[in-house]
């Protein structure tokens, strides 16, 4: 965590959370080819894109995941 | 030489001297009835809290015009041909969107237990080396962010019905910090802002114990897909 | 004034709430600060701790769906142990030990 954000009075810790969640965690995502830049190099997965996505699609309905054999 | 996306919103609304990401000018590409902002990045943004806040300031500038359809932090496109093709796949789900979203703004509201124990963040703790403690630590902390949640969302239900009238639409969210219980975001219509917050205030003084961090207006993020 | 004291003891909880809400970012992205490296490491670790996650959620729920013996549940947790305590030495070895595993994959939101 950054140290200078243990400084800042509460009121602009929360505006500044809140700003870092809005654009990190919401708002409308194009889906697609996925570009992903990781140090400068550009990788493209799109097998893993699906992967990820079922993983994250689980996560929000409440890490329910679908295939479990032993169910 | 690629593109950052801010936003969305109607063709007729276009930035005018606003600055981006490292201070680039952020300008529109229309599709079918939409304005794209955008601004020249050579590579997807990496998250950084400058960039973040850089990001959130083109979407309040479209908010001081319009209710945009902001977009996440990270969308890049090679070129505007790119925007084009995305975008009119879009359109029609867009141009929804900023009917439904016209002259409103969100709220954020953040319910706090500052008497919550929560369990510890390092389930290794507790387990002592052995398996089955250090299983069932997991399901007992899992049971408490159930818990926790169930209880924020009971909670944020009551604040929902109390502010009736106001609220346009809701979302409720776990919000899995030490003391969290949920995080609420409320959709309300902008010239409704003063009536909404007193009534807020009122909604929340009604749960002693418990804090509520509210923060508002947003552009609509959490009601943006 | 002990009204006080308690206000600030409640502020500062809330603060440290907020502190653990958002992520660990850094202030600016500094142009040559690239180290391939070690961010490749981080995106391999961030996936194998996604992993780890979804694998510590199925155990559990297999452990209190009752299928399994004693003997299962204590071997399951222990790899599950011995995981989470390998990936934290692997981090100190790539210098990212404390620093929150997580990559923003743009279109794909943040992944952990």
């Amino acid at each position: 965590m950054n140290d200078e954000r243990s400084h800042l009075p509460v009121q602009r810790e929360l505006s500044l959370t809140e700003v870092v969640s809005h654009v990190l965690d919401r708002g409308a995502v194009i889906s697609g080819d996925v570009m992903i830049s990781v140090a400068g190099i550009d990788l493209v997965y799109l097998g893993l894109q699906v992967v990820l996505t079922s993983v994250e699609t689980a996560r929000e309905r409440g890490q329910r995941l679908t295939a479990d054999p032993y169910e | 030489m690629g593109l950052h996306l801010y936003c969305v919103t109607p063709a007729a609304y276009v930035p005018r001297d606003v600055a981006g990401l490292d201070g680039s000018p952020v300008r529109a590409v229309l599709v079918d009835g939409l304005a794209v902002w955008v601004s020249e990045q050579e590579a997807p943004a990496r998250a950084s809290i400058e960039g973040a806040q850089q990001h959130h300031a083109v979407v309040e500038a479209a908010m001081q015009m319009v209710t945009p359809v902001p977009l996440r932090f990270g969308q890049w496109l090679a070129d505007e041909e790119a925007v084009h093709v995305r975008a009119a796949a879009r359109a029609v789900d867009w141009t929804t969107q900023l009917e439904a979203l016209d002259g409103t703004a969100e709220y954020t509201v953040r319910i706090l237990d500052p008497g919550a124990e929560s369990p510890a963040r390092d389930v290794r703790e507790g387990a002592a080396g052995s398996g089955r403690a250090y299983l069932e630590a997991l399901a007992a902390r899992r049971a408490a962010r159930e818990q926790r949640f169930a209880g924020g969302s009971t909670v944020a239900a009551a604040i929902e019905a109390a502010l009736a009238g106001y609220v346009v639409r809701t979302r409720v969210d776990p919000l899995a910090t030490t003391h969290g219980l949920a995080t609420v975001a409320f959709l309300v219509r902008r010239d409704d802002a003063a009536g909404f917050t007193s009534a807020l205030d009122r909604a929340t003084a009604a749960h002693a114990g418990l804090h509520f961090l509210t923060s508002g207006p947003w552009p609509p993020w959490s009601f943006a897909t | 004034m002990n009204e006080r004291r308690a206000a600030a003891e409640e502020f500062e909880l809330i603060a440290a709430d907020l502190r653990e809400l958002a992520p660990a970012l850094p202030e600016r992205i500094e142009a040559n600060a690239e180290d391939v490296e070690a961010g490749l490491a981080k995106l391999v670790l961030t996936l194998i701790e996604v992993v780890r996650q979804v694998l510590e959620h199925q155990a559990v729920r297999r452990m209190e769906g009752g299928g399994l013996s004693d003997e299962d549940v204590e071997r399951l947790g222990l790899a599950l142990l011995r995981l989470q305590e390998r990936l934290e030495e692997i981090k100190v070895a790539f210098g990212l030990e404390g620093e929150e595993l997580n990559i923003d994959l743009g279109p794909l939101g943040r992944l952990l």
